[in-house]
């Protein structure tokens, strides 16, 4: 089972506040949480926004129109890539891709199967729902529907001709899997899985809850690979560090066809799309244009891949924007984690049954130059030092 | 000051239909729908500067009132402070608010588990009844009408089966009884391959029924007797809208599983939870329990909402909210039974506990009319949305800091909205009433010719 793992210390830390990256303790430590990803803390315009929106309608009558969830809409829009057009607002990642695949199934009622693609499996005997749901728990509405799961590890051409069928009503996929590690599909895949996609009528489902809003360099990461997806999912960092905000982008074409002609409550949920959740998630798009977020997340993969490069303990480490991972051995890992912790900064760790770890380092869309330069710099001497005492002991 | 018009409506209804819900665009452009702007109190204002008497409550969101100062502070200061946590580290607020969870519900109900919405709750629960389910037991009972959410779990028991059927086949093993007939549970109970029965103390969503007096408690006694978990869905019901702080402490009912919501987000911030009794813990495997309720919720990362939450529940505790419920509740009903006696043409019943409270209607063009005919006199009724019922349920839900003298306003205007109705022959209505399985597929100019021909009385 991939488990996700903090430092004892990390667990019972009592937080006081936080700016960007830094978290400050009640204690008077600071750390660097380049853990948890996402938006990143209390910026400035994004808490005036939410403030604002507090002292006013915070939550919405859904009885009347809403101009901050017209303008999520409207930018949502603008943002992704292609057709992708009409956008579901609701209050998590989970919820989010349920609402995607539930889409999926409303659009062809008669398709009764569903293919993920997995960067790999974890080990041990499971079923493929099992390890798709150990690797990406978000995903785990797909455990109560009778429809057949069909994985598909990353990079086989083969499984995904045989799996994506006119029986497929969609295909799931992470544009840059981050369930072990981070991994880029290899090169070509995401669009034979387009074709796929194209040939049969599946739909393709991008999560890109993790990897979108300019964490990888670019708006989305599909947007590196030239793919369109059918379906978009957001999170993560939409709730520019207030709330957690989830939600989909889909073309007219495929929303009509479900929802169209029909009740207007056929999907939705009360607090979706509240105000609140909507001017965060505008105000912390504003930023990531205004701040030139993009370049920051591709000046911070230049700064990774220099400091992978110049470590020896950092072999097969892997960066792309704002997303890195090194691999270690399930042994290393929580010396490492406790050492980066004891030197101020907070990585995530990933480790499977089967003696498979990863340390990987998310910080947040916010990160200043000089936050990412000294937790890399922290983080390459704990792994530094671990490796040294693992290489003597 | 009027900071909006008829062009920036048209605006967001362009919106809304390109890039957002089409469907509700129709409604809310043939309505001539308002935009909001802010709330106080029991009062919410469109950019024109109307205010109208809140009775949909936000679907039950505003138990506390509009901008509730208590939860407004609470909820600022964080915001000051610091807004989010880092994920895996905890913080006192979310370990205060399980805790103010666990006094205000009954005895036994210790582990609290956080959830973004209703229905992020519901799918806990499920996947919890799923990992303590004995071998061979997988089937679920819930009611026919009932409403547990919109996700791919809880649609599986979504009584309302318009809701259901788009989507189906969904978890395969449901039964769905009449509610309030405990023997119609206790048959399905009989086959012994039910897990749980999932239960609204009182059938939300588009109805509004009150069962039989009784009916909780001896469905708690069969689940009890055969070895069957309950869950008592009180998102609605819940923190003091029924006149109980719950809908279960009217019949002393302690359920395995409670899932909540709405009253606890104090009007300002998405919360929910689903709080598990002990003796469903101690009976399963620690790693089936955390395999269903790991990791947790991202809401429990959100201090701002936890802050709030927190405020919420303490504001509905200091300020008695399920007493007055029950109290002005007596009013508020007492009056639309007054209502029904003088208009029997287009009420066909008053449904409804404490300040849970709904017309059974004539039929869906009636609701539509009558809810327009309230907003023009400046109340804001629940509209139940309800396409497919014969005879929906136009609720009063005002928040439960709701004065005497507001529900009398609102009662006023219900009366002048049925006589304004009144002015229309019946028969109308019910040729009207035709296009209504429809309404989403035909033309914007028929419904709007519809509605004008539907409605006397000063429209904006």
């Amino acid at each position: 089972m991939t488990i996700e793992v903090r430092p004892d210390a990390a667990a019972s830390a009592v937080v006081l506040s936080a700016a960007g990256a830094t978290v400050r303790l009640v204690d008077g430590r600071e750390f660097l949480d380049f853990a948890s990803g996402g938006f990143g803390y209390s910026e400035p315009r994004v808490t005036a926004a939410v403030a604002a929106q507090l002292r006013r309608l915070p939550l919405s009558s859904r009885t009347f129109l809403s101009r901050p969830l017209a303008e999520v809409a409207d930018a949502l829009a603008r943002l992704t890539p292609g057709d992708l057009e009409v956008s579901y607002l609701c209050n998590s990642s989970g919820e989010a891709v349920d609402g995607a695949i539930k889409l999926a199934r409303g659009y062809s009622r008669r398709r009764l199967e569903l293919v993920a693609i997995l960067p790999s499996r974890a080990g041990g005997p499971r079923s493929p729902l099992e390890e798709l749901i150990a690797q990406y728990p978000r995903w785990r509405s797909l455990a109560r529907l009778p429809i057949r799961i069909r994985v598909v590890d990353s990079g086989d051409l083969e499984a995904l001709r045989q799996a994506v069928t006119k029986r497929t009503c969609a295909v799931l996929v992470e544009p840059v899997a981050t369930s072990l590690g981070i991994s880029m599909l290899p090169a070509g895949y995401l669009a034979a899985v387009r074709e796929a996609c194209d040939r049969t009528g599946a739909l393709l489902i991008a999560d890109e809850t993790v990897t979108g809003l300019g964490r990888t360099g670019e708006m989305f990461a599909v947007d590196h690979l030239g793919v369109v997806p059918d379906v978009l999912v957001v999170g993560g960092g939409l709730g520019g560090g207030v709330l957690p905000i989830g939600g989909y982008v889909t073309t007219r074409r495929i929303n009509t066809r479900l929802y169209g002609g029909r009740t207007p409550v056929l999907h939705g949920t009360t607090t979706g799309g509240s105000p609140i959740a909507c001017v965060a998630a505008l105000a912390a798009l504003r930023v990531i244009q205004d701040d030139s977020l993009l370049a920051g997340a591709r000046r911070a993969q230049a700064q990774f891949r220099a400091a992978f490069a110049s470590s020896t303990a950092a072999a097969g480490g892997f960066a792309l924007g704002l997303l890195a991972c090194v691999p270690a051995s399930a042994a290393q890992l929580l010396d490492v984690q406790r050492a980066a912790w004891d030197a101020g900064v907070l990585v995530s760790v990933l480790s499977t049954g089967n003696g498979q770890g990863w340390l990987r380092i998310l910080p947040p869309l916010l990160t200043s130059a000089d936050e990412l330069s000294s937790g890399l710099a922290a983080f390459a001497h704990a792994l530094a030092v671990e490796a040294l005492d693992a290489g003597t002991s | 000051m009027s900071r909006s018009s008829a062009a920036d409506r048209a605006t967001l209804v362009r919106t809304y239909r390109r890039s957002y819900n089409p469907a509700l665009a129709k409604l809310f452009h043939v309505a001539r729908i308002p935009i909001e702007d802010h709330g106080y109190g029991t009062r919410l204002f469109d950019e024109d500067g109307h205010g109208y008497l809140d009775f949909s409550a936000g679907y039950g969101v505003f138990g506390v009132g509009h901008l509730n100062p208590v939860v407004q502070r609470a909820a600022q200061e964080q915001l000051a402070i610091a807004a989010s946590l880092p994920a895996g580290v905890t913080h006192p607020l979310t370990g205060e608010l399980e805790g103010r969870l666990r006094n205000v519900l009954p005895d036994g109900l210790d582990h609290v588990l956080l959830a973004g919405s209703g229905s992020e709750a519901m799918e806990i629960a499920l996947r919890v009844v799923s990992a303590a389910a004995p071998r061979g037991r997988s089937r679920l009972v819930a009611a026919t009408g009932s409403y547990h959410g919109k996700s791919l779990g809880a649609l599986a028991v979504m009584g309302q089966r318009q809701l259901r059927s788009r989507f189906e086949p969904l978890w395969p093993d449901v039964s769905f009884v009449p509610f309030g007939e405990p023997a119609a549970i206790a048959e399905v109970l009989g086959t012994g391959t039910v897990a749980a029965v999932v239960l609204e103390p009182i059938l939300g969503g588009g109805y509004l029924v009150v069962p039989p007096a009784g009916y909780l408690a001896e469905v708690a006694r069969l689940c009890r007797a055969a070895g069957v978990l309950l869950v008592v869905d009180e998102v609605q019901t819940g923190f003091g809208r029924t006149g109980r702080m719950f809908a279960i402490d009217a019949e002393a009912v302690v359920p395995d599983l409670i899932v909540v919501s709405k009253g606890m987000t104090g009007g300002q911030v998405p919360m929910a939870a689903v709080v598990v009794h002990d003796r469903v813990v101690r009976g399963m495997p620690t790693a089936a329990w955390l395999g269903a309720t790991q990791p947790p919720a991202e809401i429990s990362r959100s201090l701002v909402a936890c802050a709030a939450a927190n405020a919420a529940i303490e504001v509905i505790h200091e300020l008695g909210l399920a007493e007055r419920a029950a109290g002005l509740g007596e009013q508020l009903l007492s009056g639309l039974r007054d209502a029904h006696r003088r208009h029997p043409r287009w009420l066909r019943s008053v449904r409804g506990r404490g300040l849970m409270t709904g017309l059974e209607l004539r039929s869906g063009i009636v609701e539509y009319a009558i809810w327009l005919q309230l907003l023009s006199h400046g109340v804001l009724a629940g509209y139940s949305t309800n396409a497919f019922a014969r005879h929906p349920v136009l609720r009063f839900f005002p928040p439960l800091t709701v004065t005497d003298s507001e529900i009398d306003q609102a009662l006023s205007a219900l009366d002048d909205s049925l006589t304004a109705l009144s002015r229309k022959p019946a028969v109308l209505y019910d040729l009207a009433n035709l296009a209504m399985p429809v309404q989403y597929r035909i033309p914007d100019f028929a419904l709007r010719t519809v509605s004008r021909l539907l409605l006397s009385g000063d429209r904006r």
